[in-house]
């Protein structure tokens, strides 16, 4: 803040409105190179499942875009600065969190950056300090490595929250599982009846598909109820399939998490302990690490793609998925009314012994 | 229309879910149906390699209470024939029924495997899991329509030879 702004902010703090200069100020502030900074990083972070990431941008969505006091823009200043600061990666990315096609600037654990002693130092300068007793050291690796296997339980309990539902459900599971049991009672109801109309021996029916009378509305049902059921199940199949296929890393996820859940935490903390171990083992032999920024990632180890369970819901902003949709919704319509009157019309039929 | 049409068109329609399913789905349903698709088998295999046995007629005649309401007006039918339909329908239920069986125990135990790892090996596996899947499903449907085509009202189409080859009619 400029020297002349922190002279209005006491003047602001004694009583006077100085409400102007903070107008003024505002676009300084959301032109500044740490906003523009900000602005970058936080595209990045938006893409990793850790606390701090989340926290960053958290901040950065609040950043009030209309400070009304010199007081408003001193915090929003504030804030900024240090989000800039922190909206790079080696303040925020968790080793056990990270995407295992990660391709980003880290390329080492030893670039992650933690506060000791009052001063932010990347992990490979405090294995190579001398000053800092290694009992400190060790204390800080632990206290993030616990802060890492923190986040990492928050992710799975929000995942066991997010797979109460199924894939593309609104409502809790109960009831969507009838609705999908329900969805396939009609698929196999509307081609139970397409079979009994073909093979259910009455003569009329059959007579009208040899010999097509126009007078006669079995006539035009005889040949619209095949086509339409079978545009039906074409599309039932094509939705069903494509939906399957691209919830498939969420529905594993969500078989998996459900009957493996204490596996799973166990498996953390194993994460946990290995890289504390590894950290620990570094900073005893003051070995400096390289290219190991992925060795501990347990995203999308052997378990669950956490990534895929907490953005479950963009699957149904796909366009293929609406279009599939909308499609199958249209012909099953189609399907249940032409099969009712095909029904009707037969049985009337069937009951006279005549083609209607 | 004619049934070699009708054969084309479920063809296709167990062709998009083979592709399409996920490799942990299709091998979910493949799990299902192998119970079903076995026990079938095995019924067909003693019919055949066994004909002194008379499974066909035996199991036909038995069954014939279930199913005769669907023959009442096909007086053109032979004895042999009404059995052999009885017996087809009797298969149909039998594969239904152990696959809604298998169905829903599996649903209670399978998991799968991870699908974001072992990738290009999955692709593989899952051109031959396809092949089961297909063979066990559209393959019990094929057999099934073309031993019941004597109820179906279009003519054999243009895969008559191999309709004859494998169920052949009276004539």
């Amino acid at each position: 803040m400029k020297e002349e702004l922190k002279f209005y902010l006491l003047a602001e703090e004694g009583g006077w409105d100085c409400s102007q200069y903070a107008f003024q100020y505002k676009n300084t502030l959301f032109q500044s190179d740490a906003y523009k900074v900000l602005q970058v990083n936080v595209l990045q972070a938006k893409n990793h499942l850790s606390k701090k990431a989340m926290d960053i941008v958290k901040g950065y969505e609040s950043l009030s875009q209309e400070p009304q006091t010199l007081r408003d823009v001193f915090i929003e200043e504030t804030t900024l600065n240090y989000l800039a600061l922190h909206s790079f990666p080696e303040y925020y990315l968790n080793p056990l969190a990270i995407n295992p096609n990660y391709s980003g600037e880290l390329t080492t654990l030893g670039e992650l950056i933690y506060t000791i002693q009052g001063k932010d130092m990347s992990i490979n300068e405090i294995i190579a300090d001398e000053t800092i007793p290694l009992e400190n050291k060790k204390r800080e690796i632990k206290e993030q490595c616990d802060g890492y296997l923190r986040d990492m339980n928050q992710l799975v309990y929000r995942s066991l929250n997010i797979i109460q539902k199924r894939a593309f459900s609104k409502d809790d599971s109960k009831k969507s599982g009838v609705i999908a049991i329900l969805d396939a009672i009609i698929f196999v109801v509307l081609n139970f009846i397409l079979a009994f109309l073909f093979l259910y021996p009455f003569f009329p029916f059959r007579n009208v598909i040899y010999h097509p009378d126009p007078s006669k509305a079995m006539t035009y049902l005889c040949y619209l109820e095949p086509i339409i059921i079978f545009l039906y199940d074409l599309f039932f199949i094509l939705f069903h399939g494509y939906r399957c296929n691209i919830s498939e890393p969420y529905n594993y996820a969500r078989r998996f998490l459900k009957k493996n859940t204490k596996r799973v935490f166990q498996d953390l903390e194993k994460g946990r302990d290995d890289l504390y171990n590894y950290l620990c083992g570094a900073i005893n032999n003051r070995i400096l690490l390289k290219g190991d920024i992925k060795d501990f990632s347990k995203l999308s180890s052997s378990y669950v793609d956490f990534d895929k369970v907490v953005n479950v819901s963009e699957l149904k902003n796909r366009k293929m998925y609406r279009v599939l949709h909308s499609l199958s919704v249209i012909t099953l319509t189609l399907a249940c009314l032409i099969s009712l009157v095909t029904l009707m019309v037969y049985l009337v039929g069937l009951l006279y012994q005549t083609a209607i | 229309m004619s049934l070699s049409l009708i054969l084309i068109f479920l063809f296709v329609l167990f062709l998009i879910p083979t592709i399409l399913l996920s490799h942990n789905r299709l091998r979910f349903y493949i799990a299902c149906s192998l119970p079903a698709f076995v026990m079938v088998s095995i019924f067909l295999f003693l019919n055949m390699a066994f004909p002194d046995l008379g499974v066909e007629t035996k199991i036909g005649k038995t069954f014939l209470v279930l199913f005769s309401w669907m023959f009442k007006g096909y007086e053109e039918l032979s004895v042999k024939e009404i059995y052999h339909l009885s017996f087809s329908f009797f298969l149909l239920c039998v594969y239904l029924l152990t696959y809604l069986v298998s169905f829903l125990l599996w649903k209670l135990f399978f998991i799968g495997i991870n699908p974001n790892i072992h990738k290009p090996i999955r692709i593989v596996q899952k051109i031959f899991d396809g092949l089961f899947f297909f063979l066990m499903t559209y393959g019990f449907v094929f057999l099934f329509l073309i031993s019941i085509r004597r109820m179906i009202p279009f003519p054999d189409g243009f895969l008559q030879g191999l309709f004859q080859w494998l169920y052949p009619l009276e004539v």
